[in-house]
């Protein structure tokens, strides 16, 4: 996918579950995303960079809490939005209310793609 | 239990303490109305029936009125009704007597008389019932308490070890057979999954998934209530003798008010003499016997329940009706045969209200005591198996979640994007990308092995 402006949106999937981040992949992908992916919160931490459009994290993750991954990523971005996944029914608590938003899994994937643009919209309005 | 409680309760206009009163009140009437002239015995019986009805009137329809507002009656309220039936008593009475006998209906008269016994009696009859009827519902309480701590006890005897195991398996059996099923059905459609199929399976899955979720999610047990269940009559009596002296001096008062003024003026000053003789020897006997017990015998069981006082009670009552028929002091045997139903009646009810109101005051206080220490111990032991189950409940959700529920999620998800990428554009079906089915499989397989570990208490892998 590319915005009205150009580039490839880069996605960034954090989710110990190999079989959700094949899904989210295939789901992002056919909408024309760029997908990288992490298996634990280190490898998130280190792949996460300052392109990284989007981050989609899920909530219990090896190697960290969802506390450290989110600052790992706001160390590197300020402006990436971060869609948390959990099997929890609410949001895990004191979540950073700018620029995230929570999902419960199993999401439909309609519902994923978007609240994955309504996220990348909200981030595009407030860095211009 | 207060006097006022006691007193404005529920007993204060019962129907069955008006039923109750009818055989004392008929033998009062029988007795005053024997010299007054009626033509036959059945005239008295009528003007009984008569005040009975209209007494029955007064307390339990003003009763049942005066209730409306609060169900605990003020004392003065208790006060006018009973007081309105003695003087209805008086009136009825009177005006029969004067219509059908032609005496004087001495309306005052009666009208006195009847004030007067209803206010020695009703309210040590009506107190001492109330407090029968709360000692029956403390024991019973207590019992049903008793018994919710030692079925909580074996259940809280469970070691965590004991909880875990059982939770473990609890979700284990729910799980284990949808899962089975689920991978077989995979298993053998994988190479024909059709939409339907594939929405189907993502269905069940789905449901597998809110299933597991419920089973970790504490259950709301409401808080147990307890059956409010009352003892028996004879175990609310079970209660140690006190104060014999006191019972017998106030027996002998409340069965004299009533009675000595009707003999005398019904039979004359020696059957007067009679009874008073035959009331004091009575009472004496009622409280020598209990405390003589309690003297020579104190660690018997008669002196620690109320065997002493029914024996004392019996040989008073028995010496009353001997000296009644025997002592001579009134020649005339026909005047005391004529009071001793009167007499025995009134000597066994003040014993049985009278130790009543002395013994089971005190004996509720210590049972409603006891009631609420053994309240506390319920709910903290309740408290700490809640406590227990919470900890093993959080441990397994914990365990369970990524390899189950995150497991079954994933397939959720995966299902759910196979059959939406196999639909093409047109609504024809492309072919159905089995690799992603062959790992759902996996996944499932990858449940039932965790949940198997689960249950046997060692730590599933991360998916």
């Amino acid at each position: 996918m590319t915005t009205p402006a150009g580039p490839t949106v880069s996605v960034l999937i954090a989710d110990d579950d190999s079989l959700v981040r094949r899904v989210l992949r295939m789901a992002l992908e056919s909408e024309g995303f760029q997908v990288t992916e992490a298996g634990d919160a280190l490898e998130t931490a280190a792949l996460v960079t300052r392109s990284t459009d989007l981050v989609i994290l899920d909530v219990n993750m090896p190697g960290g809490t969802v506390y450290d991954t989110i600052t790992a990523v706001r160390r590197a971005s300020t402006v990436t939005p971060i869609l948390v996944l959990s099997g929890e029914a609410h949001p895990p608590d004191d979540l950073p209310a700018h620029l995230t938003d929570f999902a419960r899994k199993p999401i439909d994937l309609a519902d994923l793609l978007a609240k994955v643009r309504l996220l990348l919209l909200n981030a595009a309005s407030s860095s211009a | 239990m207060t006097v006022r409680e006691a007193l404005g309760g529920p007993w204060a206009t019962h129907w069955s303490l008006w039923a109750g009163l009818f055989v004392p009140t008929t033998l009062i009437i029988m007795l005053r109305e024997s010299v007054s002239g009626f033509d036959s015995w059945w005239w008295p019986l009528i003007s009984s029936v008569s005040q009975h009805l209209v007494v029955g009137v007064i307390i339990l329809g003003g009763g049942a009125l005066a209730r409306r507002r609060s169900s605990l009656l003020p004392l003065t309220v208790v006060a006018g009704l009973w007081g309105a039936a003695a003087i209805a008593r008086g009136l009825i009475g009177g005006s029969l007597a004067s219509s059908l006998a032609g005496v004087e209906p001495e309306y005052l008269e009666r009208i006195l008389v009847w004030l007067l016994g209803s206010i020695i009696w009703l309210p040590l009859v009506v107190y001492t019932v109330a407090q029968i009827d709360r000692r029956r519902l403390l024991l019973g309480t207590l019992d049903a308490t008793n018994l919710s701590i030692e079925r909580q006890r074996s259940t809280a005897g469970a070691t965590s070890v004991e909880v875990r195991r059982s939770l473990n398996t609890a979700v284990r059996e729910s799980l284990q057979p949808a899962l089975s099923e689920l991978v077989a059905s995979l298993e053998s459609s994988r190479d024909r999954l059709s939409l339907p199929a594939l929405a189907e399976l993502s269905l069940r899955v789905s449901q597998l998934h809110d299933h597991t979720a419920d089973l970790l999610e504490p259950p709301t047990v409401p808080a147990e209530r307890l059956a409010p269940l009352r003892s028996t009559v004879r175990r609310a009596w079970d209660v140690p003798p006190r104060l014999p002296w006191v019972i017998a001096a106030l027996a002998a008062l409340s069965t004299t008010f009533p009675l000595l003024p009707e003999v005398w003026r019904v039979f004359g000053d020696l059957a007067a003499l009679e009874l008073t003789v035959s009331i004091v020897a009575a009472s004496v006997v009622i409280g020598l016997v209990p405390w003589l017990t309690a003297r020579l015998e104190p660690q018997s069981r008669a002196a620690r329940d109320q065997r002493a006082t029914v024996v004392g009670c019996s040989l008073g009552i028995g010496l009353a009706v001997y000296l009644m028929l025997n002592s001579g002091i009134d020649p005339i045997t026909q005047n005391g045969l004529i009071v001793l139903p009167l007499l025995v009646m009134a000597l066994a009810l003040s014993c049985v209200v009278l130790v009543g109101a002395v013994v089971l005051a005190d004996a509720n206080r210590a049972a409603a005591n006891e009631l609420s220490i053994r309240s506390v111990q319920r709910e903290l032991e309740r408290a700490a198996y809640d406590d227990l189950v919470r900890t093993e409940r959080l441990r397994l959700t914990d365990l369970m979640h990524g390899p189950v529920q995150g497991r079954l999620a994933a397939c959720v998800m995966a299902l759910n994007f196979t059959a939406t990428s196999t639909t093409t554009g047109d609504g024809s079906i492309s072919v159905v990308d089995t690799s992603l089915v062959d790992s759902v499989l996996e996944h499932l397989r990858a449940v039932s092995r965790d949940l198997t570990s689960i249950a046997s208490n060692e730590s599933p892998p991360s998916p």
